[in-house]
């Protein structure tokens, strides 16, 4: 069932929301991993940066804001 | 009127008027899109007067190709999506291709992306599609006739002016240059060339034909002599590049001249300087100035000395070309200098390239090409398969604008751009919600219009900021959703924008990864690598005793790696620049730098190399020389190859050793051959044509040796660890 967010009058889409929270939250992961060099252990960084934006939504998406 | 004294004011209001009167125009003749007219004026706002309408000119002819572009697609393949995906996406790489290699990129970039706009805008029908096109051409066209109405009217900043003041710096930075080498040339000669002096150069360079091309739009006086002004760039470019020559072959201690040769040199330096000066007096107070003669000291050829090593004479010769290059450049400029301010008219053949042009593609930009053809087939394929997404054909039609404009700058993190994109998004949609409805007719609609884009204009007003101030307001237009049929007010419109940009950033910031890296360290280690090769492809063609190595063919790759090794020394330094400063600090860059500036030099010795090779040579020269050389290039292949692995564990001390005994035993026989051997009769051609070719030799491998030594300073490591 589709549903929405209600910011006072305007209805924002949960994925909105949730994408935006994902992609702030990665953007803190990747820089602490680039911060202690935690990055080398990666082959392909650019694929890990899309995975962990996936795990973060999914993750919110079920235990905070309902997609 | 003391606000109107700011150019800062006078260009928030240019852009802020012009759009404002653009919308009331569109809106009044009852055209549905009025913001396209707002976004060409956004896009098209530029420091100058010329330089806005060189712009709009450019978007124009670009929307008139893709016009034409968007109805043949629309008019064959509205039926097969397939197809019609291939032939758009192979478009925009060809598009994004032309995007790198020319001075009117923004032709190209709006011949690219307005053919998706226009056939996902028009849904593919052949009726709807034609209004759409011919709304976005009028639109345009209103946008800029607006913008160029008002800039004519109150900016005060004209093209002539930055262009001719650019014209003159140039002048003074060469004069400089050319003083620096005097100067340490009196000291010492081991020293890097003034760092930024040379970018300083290099950048005014690239500049110049774009200024020049806004001004000729801008200025009659400009225009009348475009001819001669272009004769003129063309030779102060020419002289650039001779000077960078004539400066790097100092670099190396080793490189210095025989003491003979000082005096002459020292004099034409002092001569060529005060040239410059001279060029400059004339084009800015039209002083009617004689044009100078040719150096007596380079006008006659010395004989050829069989008694000196023949990698000294020849050492001296290919100076002195270069200085030779020098004067006729200098003296060209004045002369040019003079017809263009009506002094005395001169005509010229177009003097030929210093690298002619090849049909054979940049390997740089074309992975940039392929990457943007990846990224806009994911777009999509994301348009196609993913049926949930908010506007889907926004998120194609944004795929070809953002993978394009990334793809002229790879080292831009898409990502960065989403804040700024989302804050002029919300403020659009914040204005659209809260403002728009208690707005009553254009009154209101004009005002809010004008505060609003005024503010984005004023507090973005600085060049540089330039491309975010087009993103801002464009965005700010787009999420205002003003239409002229049936004006409704929501956000949802808003969010889902948001929505598939972030998406759209996600995608492009992967495929800016995979499967071509395009992350500096990256980017600097492939850079090296492709050097290697083609200095290892030049090197292996310098054979004389395959008639392969002759054919059209085989001259035509000559020229491309020809140029790969003239470019990818200044292509290094820009991404060495975009290196993350948190991990490689200054004195990490620094050392790059060097490296950089080490392949430029070893780029002008292997040119010295390749010219010659053109040269008909005495036979029996080759035939005494051919084991020796053989070896010598094999030899050279070696250290190419350390050079494309990194190896760090060259031995360098050894490897300046062997150079000297295999200098000296060359020495040895070429004396005995024409100090009464088998050679003695050879004729003074064919002795100089020897000795340049052997001191080119050693002149390359002087600069490998140094490329080698660089090598061994930098941090491999830490350029191949893996990062986001």
């Amino acid at each position: 069932m589709p549903h929405e967010l209600a910011l006072g009058e305007v209805f924002v889409p949960p994925f909105l929301v949730v994408g935006t929270l994902a992609l702030v939250l990665t953007f803190l992961t990747v820089t602490l991993l680039n911060r202690y060099r935690l990055s080398r252990y990666f082959v392909a960084p650019s694929l890990v940066f899309v995975a962990i934006v996936a795990i973060y939504t999914i993750l919110i998406g079920t235990f905070f804001i309902r997609i | 009127m003391s606000l109107l004294a700011s150019d800062r004011v006078r260009l928030a209001l240019i852009v802020s008027l012009s759009i404002t009167t653009s919308f009331a125009i569109s809106m009044s003749m009852g055209w549905t899109k009025p913001y396209w007219a707002g976004m060409a004026i956004a896009m098209c706002s530029l420091a100058t007067r010329g330089e806005s309408v060189f712009k709009g000119i450019q978007r124009l002819a670009g929307t008139a190709v893709a016009v034409v572009i968007a109805l043949i697609l629309i008019s064959t393949l509205s039926q097969d999506r397939w197809s019609y995906a291939l032939v758009v996406s192979l478009w925009l790489a060809f598009c994004s291709y032309r995007m790198q290699a020319s001075s009117t990129y923004y032709f190209w970039y709006c011949s690219g992306f307005i053919v998706v706009l226009l056939t996902m805008m028009s849904g593919f029908e052949s009726q709807r599609s034609f209004y759409v096109v011919i709304e976005r051409a009028q639109e345009t066209v209103l946008g800029l006739l607006c913008y160029i109405a008002y800039s004519t009217a109150l900016s005060r900043q004209e093209a002539t002016h930055a262009f001719r003041a650019k014209v003159q710096s140039q002048l003074a930075l060469l004069a400089g240059r050319i003083e620096a080498m005097r100067s340490t040339e009196q000291a010492m000669r081991d020293r890097a060339p003034d760092r930024d002096s040379r970018r300083a150069i290099n950048n005014i360079t690239l500049e110049l034909p774009t200024l020049h091309a806004s001004a000729v739009l801008e200025s009659f006086d400009i225009r009348e002599r475009a001819g001669a002004w272009s004769q003129f760039l063309a030779e102060l470019s020419r002289l650039a590049l001779m000077l960078d020559r004539l400066d790097l072959s100092f670099l190396a201690l080793r490189s210095q001249p025989d003491p003979a040769d000082q005096k002459p040199l020292d004099t034409a330096l002092d001569i060529f300087a005060d040239r410059c000066r001279t060029i400059d007096r004339i084009l800015t107070d039209k002083v009617a100035l004689p044009i100078p003669e040719q150096l007596t000291i380079l006008a006659t050829e010395a004989p050829a000395d069989t008694r000196l090593s023949p990698f000294v004479a020849g050492e001296a010769r290919l100076r002195r070309e270069t200085l030779r290059a020098i004067d006729h450049a200098t003296r060209e400029l004045h002369a040019w200098a003079l017809d263009i301010s009506d002094i005395r008219r001169h005509s010229q053949a177009v003097a030929p390239l210093y690298l002619p042009e090849t049909f054979w593609p940049n390997p740089e930009f074309m992975l940039r090409s392929v990457t943007q053809f990846i990224t806009f087939w994911a777009a999509f394929l994301m348009f196609i398969y993913v049926p949930a997404l908010p506007d889907g054909p926004i998120v194609a039609m944004l795929g070809a604008v953002f993978s394009m404009n990334v793809m002229r700058q790879p080292w831009m993190k898409p990502l960065v751009m989403l804040v700024p994109i989302v804050i002029a998004i919300l403020f659009g949609g914040l204005t659209h919600i809260l403002i728009m409805p208690a707005l009553d007719g254009f009154a209101g609609l004009g005002t809010m219009l004008f505060s609003c884009t005024f503010l984005i204009a004023y507090f973005l007003h600085t060049p540089q900021l330039q491309p975010l101030r087009g993103i801002g307001i464009s965005q700010f237009l787009m999420a205002l959703q003003i239409s002229n049929q049936n004006q409704a007010y929501s956000a949802t419109y808003v969010f889902n924008m948001i929505v598939a940009i972030a998406m759209l950033l996600l995608l492009i910031q992967f495929f800016k990864m995979v499967p071509i890296s395009w992350r500096p360290e990256a980017v600097v280690q492939r850079l090296i690598r492709r050097y290697a090769d083609s200095l290892d492809a030049l090197l292996h063609g310098l054979r004389r005793d395959d008639a392969r190595f002759d054919s059209w063919f085989a001259r035509q790759r000559r020229l491309a790696h020809m140029r790969q090794l003239a470019t990818l020394p200044g292509e290094l330094a820009n991404w060495i620049d975009k290196l993350d400063t948190t991990v490689f600090p200054e004195a990490e860059k620094v050392r790059l730098h060097q490296l950089a500036e080490q392949l430029a030099v070893l780029s002008h010795r292997m040119f010295d190399l390749v010219w010659l090779r053109d040269h008909k040579a005495d036979g029996r020269f080759l035939a005494l020389l051919a084991p020796e050389v053989a070896k010598w290039r094999a030899g050279l292949g070696g250290l190419i190859a350390a050079l494309r692995s990194q190896d760090t564990a060259i031995d360098i001390d050894d490897l300046n050793r062997r150079l000297t005994q295999r200098v000296a035993s060359l020495d040895s026989l070429v004396a005995g051959a024409v100090n009464g051997g088998p050679l003695a009769d050879a004729t003074p051609h064919s002795v100089v044509l020897m000795q340049e070719v052997l001191s080119a030799y050693r002149g390359v491998s002087l600069a490998l040796i140094d490329t080698a030594a660089r090598t061994r300073n930098a941090n491999w490591p830490l350029l191949a660890e893996t990062r986001f």
